[in-house]
This record gives structure tokens, C-alpha cells and sequence, in this order.
């Protein structure tokens, strides 16, 4: 997670880093946030091949709102929420549900390891967990990505969002129990087909 | 975490299966490239690229990170800010509208109208039929040398706006840029060129550095609207925003609506005009991929200042492929047709149509 305060700090000679005010422009929040961006349109189920045109809209939304001022939000949390809209915008546009069906090819590559058995786990796992990430609604998933994946907190999460408090952990506790659910469900129906080192793994 | 829950995926409690799965989506990679994606993302603020449709109910919120800033964004918790930008952006409506209205009912419309005028075309070019698009690569007018009040003016919509007297230094600083922003006399050397304030507010947008100190002083979206932008006649057949268009948008070769509106551009070729014609060129095809805004903006300008010449075939060439690289595809798709219709068969068609198709410039 990325620490609020790492995201004020910035390289010297910069040009942008004349405010001392904390503000970032959408080009220092891209330099500092655009992976944890890219992270959490992959886990909102955007498709790779829309990968650079829903994260460009994000941060030129974020430019056009005049960058992050600090607030309540966190950087992240500010972006998670520009990114959010943009997901479910590009989703509905695309009348794509499921990530893992058109998205083979960042699943097998996304471990970036070298080891054919350590992918084909890590491939499983993806898979088995966007499957699981598509049962839920976007603003379940939204947070569930945030809080259990991303290492957000739930507060943070819920300022950048614009919510209650108490809403998030509502939907946040509603989300881990479907979570858990469609894990165990989908779980079961896989188990058949794990590789010997995925078996090894579960237990 | 400092919250009420703990993390699933640090809760033994949890199946493993659960845990793994979380760890699995920590530890993947994106599998982006990030570099590629911050030059798209300068190269769409500097051309302009309109908020999206869905971010609008967002406008009210701008610059907060706070709470205000969230999916709620007319929230009372930026209600202050939210409503300065609400005013500003109205007066900014306001504005844009007032000037569409006056430069249609004045068609002079000389460069001296107020505010926003700059940006607007005349009459005479919304009036003129529509040409095939890809004929217009198209050139706009040119920048009038005098430094234009106006857009003080404009700027002083929203206070955060750089007035053109600020971008002196980055204009002594960068002579290439100015001088790709600035369609210099015919027979003027290529050092020798001199922009105006304006003209060098209007470079000082167009580098990543400049860029990024105009938007470390928090200018954005006012920018579109101060920038002395001239839109195209072709622009306005293309039927885009005013705010897709770089400054010297699209190029048309032998247009008359265009060539009345240019002051002076002398067909005649001499020496220092072909090279510097050649300088600009060579250039575009250098930073095509490493800086295809730069491309972009040098190519646009050489089919201002050389409409028809002998290399207007390899420089809408360039100007085609930085779009691509741009990744405004859907942009290089439509100003191909026309292209690829008028050299089936040219030396460049074959890498462009790859390039439609791939997506991306092969050398």
C-alpha cells in the first residue's frame, strides 16, 4: 500500500513539485499511482486490450478535475474512485462480465516468473479469483479489490469513494462473505482440474 | 490496518484457498506499459481531450481529494470548492457561448475579438462546403503576431490560468518548440523566429516539462479554454470539439478558405524555406516514437507552411502515424481513407495501413 505520505514526496528539480501544499498534478499522480490504477481496473475485470484507454480516461478525468488536493481521500482512494466509474462505464459499454474469458493472456503472464508449474498455479489462482470477483456487484467488488487486495482501509477507502463509513463496512462484510462463497463453490468444481502443485497448495 | 476488519489474507481463519487467491491478486503484475501510457497521457492533455461523458457529474468535486471527491460527488463535503468550479465553469459556458454568438454575427471576425475568440472560426470557414477530410490535414489560420489581451482575459476565468507573459522564459528557453508552434514568415530563417506572447503561451503547453509546470500551477481545463487555438476548417468538418484540436490542427493543401486566411504564405521556394521544410520533417520522423505529440504538432505545422509542397505525401504520412502512436486510431482511421485513396500505391501507404491495423508504427 502506498503510503500517503510517499505520495507528497517528490524528485527534486521536478517542475511540478513547486507546490507545497501536497496537490499532486494527474502527471505526478500518474508517475506515483498508475500501476496501483492499472491493478485495480485489471481486478474491476476491465479487459487488457482496453487496459490503456480506460486508464488514460482516468487520469485525464483526474487532470481535468485539477489533481489531488489532500483531503479525507488518499491519492489512491481519489483515483479508485475515477477509476470505479470509468470500469463500469467501459464494462457496461462492452457487455463484458467476465474478465477471465477474454483475458487468458495477462493471466499467464502476470507472475512474471520463469517456472511453468508456479504459472500454471498462478494462472489457476487469477483465474479462479476474477471468477469469484464476478459474482459480486461493482460496488462490492470495488471495495473487496480496495481493502483485501490493494491493502486499503476501509476509511480511506470510503472518503475516496464518497461514502458512509459504516457503508463500506457493511458492503465490505458483504462482499467477503459472497466472496468466500463463490471461492469455495468454484473451488470444488476446479478442484478436479489443479495441477498437482495447486493440490500440494490447498492443503 | 489499522481498521475494525482484519485482512482476509492475513486472518489464518480464512481458508487457504481464500488466502492464496488474495495473495495470487497482490502479487500479479499489470502487465502495462507505463511509460508508453504517461507520454499518451500528456500528449491527450495537450491536445485537449474533452472530459468523458461519464466523469461529468464529477466537475463539482474538482481538485479535492477529500470526501467530497467521492462517487457522491455533488456531496456537501466539497460543497465550497465544488461550487466555485460549478460558477467558473458556468462563467467559462457562459463565455465559449457569448463568443460563438458574436464571431457568427461579425464575419470580419478579425484575431483582435475578445475573450475566447481565437479559437472560433470565421464564418467564412464554418460556411465553406465540407472537402475530404484527409485533404485537410488541414491549416488553420495563423496566430496574429501582436500578444492577445484577450486571452488574459479568458484566463482570468479561472484564476489559476498562466497569463502568456509567464511563458516568456519557456519561450527564450526552447526555441524548437516555438518554433514548431509558430508558423514563421515564408522567407524567415529558421533560427530567426520570434513568437509572439501568445504564440509562446501556446509552446510553452506543448513540451512534457512546460506541461507539467503549467499543471503543477493547477491549470487544466481552463487551458483549453484560454489557448489562442484556431480551429481548422477542417475541424469543424470532422465535426470534433474544439478541444481535440491541437493548435495547428489538420492541413488541407490547396484550400482557398485556408490559404485567404494566412497572411502572406509565399509559394515561392527558396533555399531556406525548403530546408527549413526538410529540418521540420526530419525531425517529425525522428521523435515519431519516442515523442509522437511533438511529431504530431511539427507535421501539422508543415502542412501549414508548405501546403502541396513536395512532401506533403511523406509528412501527412508522419502526421498519420503520430496519431496512431497517439492512439487516437479512430482519428488516423478517417484521415487515411482519403490518404490511402490518393497514393494507393505510395511509398508510405503499405507501413501506414500496417500501422491501421496493428495499431502501432513498425519501423
Amino acid at each position: 500500500m502506498t503510503d500517503h505520505v510517499t505520495a507528497r514526496i517528490k524528485p527534486a528539480g521536478d517542475p511540478t513539485s513547486q507546490l507545497a501544499d501536497g496537490h499532486l498534478s494527474s502527471a505526478d499522480l500518474y508517475r506515483q499511482f498508475a500501476p496501483f490504477v492499472a491493478s485495480f481496473l485489471l481486478r474491476m475485470g476491465i479487459r487488457r486490450a482496453d487496459l490503456d484507454d480506460v486508464i488514460q480516461e482516468v487520469f485525464l478525468v483526474a487532470h481535468k478535475l485539477g489533481g489531488y488536493t489532500p483531503g479525507a481521500a488518499k491519492p489512491t482512494t481519489y483515483l479508485a474512485n475515477i477509476a470505479l466509474r470509468a470500469a463500469t462505464t467501459h464494462r457496461r459499454k462492452g457487455q463484458v462480465r467476465s474478465f477471465v474469458h477474454v483475458n487468458e493472456e495477462l493471466v499467464g503472464t502476470a507472475s512474471g516468473t520463469t517456472d511453468p508449474e508456479s504459472d500454471a498455479i498462478t494462472k489457476s489462482r487469477l483465474e479462479l479469483l476474477h471468477r469469484a470477483l464476478d459474482r459480486l456487484d461493482d460496488d462490492k467488488r470495488a471495495i473487496f479489490v480496495l481493502c483485501e487486495i490493494q491493502g486499503e482501509t476501509v476509511v480511506a477507502v470510503a472518503s475516496g469513494l464518497g461514502i458512509p463509513v459504516d457503508t463500506a463496512y457493511s458492503r465490505l462484510r458483504a462482499a467477503r462473505k459472497l466472496f468466500r462463497q463463490a471461492v469455495e463453490e468454484l473451488g470444488e468444481q476446479r478442484s478436479a482440474s489443479y495441477p498437482p502443485a495447486m493440490q500440494r497448495a490447498r492443503t | 490496518m489499522n481498521d475494525r476488519f482484519k485482512a482476509l489474507i492475513d486472518d489464518p481463519g480464512q481458508p487457504q484457498l481464500v488466502r492464496d487467491l488474495l495473495q495470487a491478486g497482490r502479487e500479479a503484475a499489470p502487465g502495462y506499459d507505463f511509460e508508453q501510457g504517461f507520454a499518451n497521457h500528456l500528449g491527450h492533455i495537450d491536445a485537449g481531450t474533452p472530459m468523458p461523458d461519464w466523469a461529468q457529474g464529477l466537475q463539482g468535486s474538482a481538485g479535492v481529494g477529500g470526501a467530497g471527491a467521492g462517487a457522491a460527488g455533488a456531496a456537501t463535503g466539497a460543497a465550497g470548492v465544488g461550487l466555485g468550479a460549478w460558477v467558473a465553469g458556468g462563467l467559462v459556458t457562459a463565455g465559449a457561448v457569448a463568443a460563438v454568438v458574436w464571431s457568427a454575427l461579425s464575419p470580419a471576425a478579425p484575431s483582435q475579438q475578445p475573450v475566447v475568440v481565437p479559437q472560433m472560426p470565421s464564418p467564412a470557414v464554418v460556411a465553406s462546403p465540407a472537402v475530404p477530410v484527409a485533404e485537410a490535414l488541414v491549416p488553420e489560420a495563423p496566430e496574429a503576431s501582436a500578444p492577445q489581451p484577450s486571452v488574459v482575459e479568458s484566463a482570468g476565468v479561472r484564476s489559476r490560468q498562466v497569463a502568456p507573459s509567464e511563458a516568456a522564459p519557456v519561450r527564450a528557453a526552447r526555441e524548437v518548440a516555438a518554433s514548431e508552434q509558430s508558423p514563421a514568415a515564408p522567407s524567415a530563417p529558421v533560427q530567426a523566429f520570434e513568437p509572439s506572447a501568445a504564440q509562446a503561451n501556446q509552446a510553452s503547453q506543448g513540451g512534457a516539462l512546460d506541461l507539467d509546470r503549467l499543471m503543477g500551477a493547477r491549470v487544466d481545463d481552463s487551458k483549453v479554454v484560454s489557448k489562442p487555438r484556431r480551429p481548422s476548417p477542417a475541424a469543424r468538418v470532422a465535426e470534433e470539439p474544439v478541444e481535440h484540436r491541437a493548435p495547428s490542427e489538420a492541413v488541407a493543401e490547396d484550400r482557398p478558405v485556408a490559404t485567404a486566411a494566412k497572411p502572406a504564405a509565399a509559394p515561392l521556394y527558396d533555399d531556406a524555406r525548403l530546408e527549413r521544410e526538410m529540418r521540420m520533417l526530419k525531425v517529425a520522423q525522428s521523435v515519431l516514437k519516442s515523442n509522437p505529440l511533438r511529431a504530431l504538432r511539427l507535421a501539422r505545422q508543415g502542412e501549414q507552411e508548405f501546403p502541396g509542397s513536395m512532401f506533403t505525401q511523406e509528412r501527412q504520412q508522419v502526421l498519420l502515424l503520430a496519431l496512431i502512436e497517439l492512439g487516437k486510431l479512430d482519428e488516423a482511421k478517417r484521415l487515411a481513407r482519403p490518404y490511402l485513396k490518393r497514393y494507393p500505391k505510395g511509398p508510405f501507404s503499405d507501413q501506414l495501413r500496417r500501422a491501421l491495423v496493428t495499431g502501432s508504427v513498425q519501423r
